[in-house]
């Protein structure tokens, strides 16, 4: 699949497949016509910038660097036919125009949707976007740069339903902890199967966390490939329940999970997240509700609310 | 006539207690394969008395022939799920024979040894309600009539937890039409039980009271001399907060009177039931649980065939207070992962096993 694809479905998914008007039926729904203008950047610091301002008067900026994501969302202005004015208090302002250089091609809509193909412009914008992260772990700062608008008619998409059963057989144990209370945050751990190539005995941790700061939402997610050893059982057979999770960096400290003489469970530890630009995150504590499944079954504990 | 908001809930929680009590009594058949049955027509009757001592006083007559006094009590607090808190209720029943069948003619004549004696003449007041003849039965529909029970009523509880002396009660007759049944094997019936048991045994218990999640710790302790049995229940839920659910019952037959005696508490009080891990050995467990029980109990694996199971714990039931703890009572705990045990203890057979080491016959050496 090509990054335009790809990228073109992390929009989608992201930004635009909101059921926008009634369905024919329950398995469909429909999306109105719209537009995307993307713009991609480099950030200082190995940041990669993208933004993204559509139709809807939703601006985003992606910053990403070696699995670690913060967005950061807004509403804006439109500035002439697919350029866009909005403030990020704290951070920076976009303000810019679309000039079309001519070429543009065709693009197919995702597989599960049907509908005409799109059209995607080529061009570059015109006008500044100047943005700095907290502590100025990155930033940018351009008046022009070339963009692509992404123009897509209306479509006829299914839901997407997740097949629970081969992502059953995928896993051999997972974690999520899940903390509900402001900020929210999901912390979950998948070691996979030693047949599965090419992630075989290997643990995935991924962590998402959003709140709204200084009238925008950021949202913050890391993701993690390690080794199998950073997720361990000390002893399977006679206390399958008691697990150490030792992430990899941005992860730092370790969370223990135990079943207590009364049989509760306690998720304890110095267990942390360290995004860019704030201060690290904690991932134990009482708040968290825990699932964790592995072997035969799961153990659940519900977090203080 | 009026029925008061009181005595509808009273009457409510006495017919669920009294459904609850049914569910847990055997059935009658005993055959292996489904057939017909003929269930004769029968009368039952419901009679609410209001409340004495804190107990809310009522009659079951599930046949002309079985009279069951009920007193329920309500002890603590109404128990949240999530916090430090726990519930408790307590219940005695009380079922005796009655001679003769005077209540088709709406009569009750009933002799309760010790406690007391009934006479009631039912006066419906017009309300009526019609039932199917039940699950898997052909036949005319039942018929229950709403009305009062009036004539003389004195009965008191063993030192006198309760005092009843009235001249009426809320209640209800239902006539049952003969009807054709499909009977099956009850799979579980013990011969050896006097029926009147059916009706005193509670129907607390975690089929009824859990919400479905399997039970990760559950302790059994029973005692069983010729004249009473007790048995208790200790669980504690998957998913549940730190706590379990005590559940005491005890069975006794004296003076032509079948006595059983009940108290089930939820609690959610953190201590109230400490365990060792699963595959831990010795297993042990600590259980020190809040009102109406008194005092800890300790359990401790000594081998496969020797539990001891030591403390003072008591429990105070309606009319006596019941030690729970000693070496005539035989002990089971089950402790197990949810990993490995999805449905969790409550479908694994317990091991009851006294403290006392079996004897070897000659020869024979133990391992």
């Amino acid at each position: 699949m090509s990054r335009r694809v790809l990228a073109f479905a992390a929009l989608f998914g992201g930004l635009l497949l909101l059921p926008s008007t009634a369905a024919a039926d329950s398995n469909h729904y429909s999306v109105d016509p719209g537009y995307t203008t993307h713009v991609e950047l480099k950030g200082a610091n190995g940041y990669r910038v993208n933004l993204y301002a559509g139709n809807r008067h939703r601006v985003t900026i992606k910053v990403r660097k070696a699995g670690v994501v913060a967005e950061y969302q807004t509403r804006g202005a439109k500035r002439g036919k697919y350029g866009v004015v909005a403030g990020f208090p704290g951070f920076g302002r976009v303000s810019f125009q679309f000039k079309a250089n001519g070429r543009h091609h065709r693009f197919s809509p995702p597989p599960w949707c049907d509908g005409p193909d799109g059209l995607a412009l080529e061009g570059r914008i015109l006008g500044r976007i100047r943005f700095d992260g907290e502590e100025r772990y990155t930033s940018v700062s351009v008046e022009r740069a070339k963009a692509e608008v992404e123009i897509w008619p209306r479509l006829r998409c299914r839901y997407l339903e997740p097949d629970v059963r081969r992502q059953r057989r995928r896993w051999t144990a997972t974690f999520g902890a899940y903390g509900e209370t402001f900020p929210s945050i999901e912390f979950t751990a998948k070691r996979y199967s030693r047949r599965l190539h090419p992630a075989s005995r290997q643990v995935v941790f991924n962590v998402f966390t959003g709140r709204r700061e200084h009238g925008i939402w950021i949202h913050r997610s890391a993701r993690v490939v390690a080794g199998n050893s950073p997720f361990a059982v000390p002893d399977p057979r006679e206390s399958p329940e008691n697990v150490i999770l030792r992430p990899p960096p941005p992860f730092s400290g370790t969370g223990i999970f135990q079943r207590t003489p009364e049989s509760v469970f306690t998720w304890e530890g110095d267990l942390s997240i360290q995004f860019p630009g704030v201060d690290p995150l904690p991932l134990t504590g009482l708040r968290f509700a825990i699932d964790y499944c592995a072997q035969l079954g799961c153990v659940q504990r519900q977090g203080d609310a | 006539m009026f029925v008061g908001a009181k005595a509808k809930c009273g009457v409510a929680a006495l017919g669920l207690l009294i459904v609850l009590s049914c569910l847990a009594a055997p059935v009658s058949s005993a055959r292996s394969q489904p057939h017909p049955e003929v269930r004769p027509a029968s009368t039952g009757a419901l009679i609410y008395f209001g409340s004495s001592g804190g107990y809310e006083l009522g009659i079951s007559m599930p046949s002309p022939k079985i009279a069951v006094l009920y007193a329920f009590r309500q002890v603590g607090e109404g128990s949240d799920e999530r916090s430090n808190s726990s519930s408790a209720f307590v219940q005695s029943a009380y079922a005796v024979r009655v001679k003769g069948n005077s209540l088709e003619k709406g009569r009750i004549r009933a002799v309760f040894p010790t406690l007391g004696r009934v006479s009631l003449r039912f006066e419906p007041n017009g309300k009526r309600e019609l039932h199917p003849a039940g699950y898997g039965c052909r036949g005319k529909q039942q018929v229950t009539e709403y009305g009062s029970f009036r004539g003389s009523v004195s009965l008191e509880g063993e030192g006198g937890y309760f005092d009843l002396a009235t001249r009426s009660g809320d209640g209800s007759l239902i006539r049952s039409p003969r009807a054709v049944c499909r009977s099956e094997d009850s799979g579980g019936e013990d011969e050896g039980i006097d029926p009147r048991w059916a009706y005193v045994g509670a129907g607390f218990g975690s089929f009824i009271y859990s919400p479905g999640d399997g039970s990760t710790v559950l302790l059994y302790a029973a005692a069983r001399t010729p004249y009473s049995t007790i048995g208790m229940r200790v669980a504690h839920r998957e998913s549940a907060p730190a706590g379990a659910e005590v559940d005491v019952q005890v069975l006794e037959l004296r003076h032509g009177i079948a006595i059983g005696r009940s108290a089930w508490v939820q609690s959610n009080v953190p201590g109230t039931l400490t365990s060792s891990l699963p595959g831990e050995h010795p297993a042990s467990a600590t259980l020190k649980p809040s009102s109406p029980f008194q005092g800890e109990g300790s359990f401790l694996e000594n081998s496969s065939t020797s539990h001891s199971w030591t403390g003072n714990l008591t429990v105070s039931l309606p009319g006596m207070d019941v030690p729970l703890t000693g070496p005539d009572f035989k002990t089971s705990l089950c402790v197990v992962s949810p990993l490995k045990a999805p449905a969790g203890c409550d479908f694994i057979r317990p091991n009851l096993v006294g403290s006392a080491r079996p004897k070897v016959p000659p020869g024979w050496s133990g391992r």
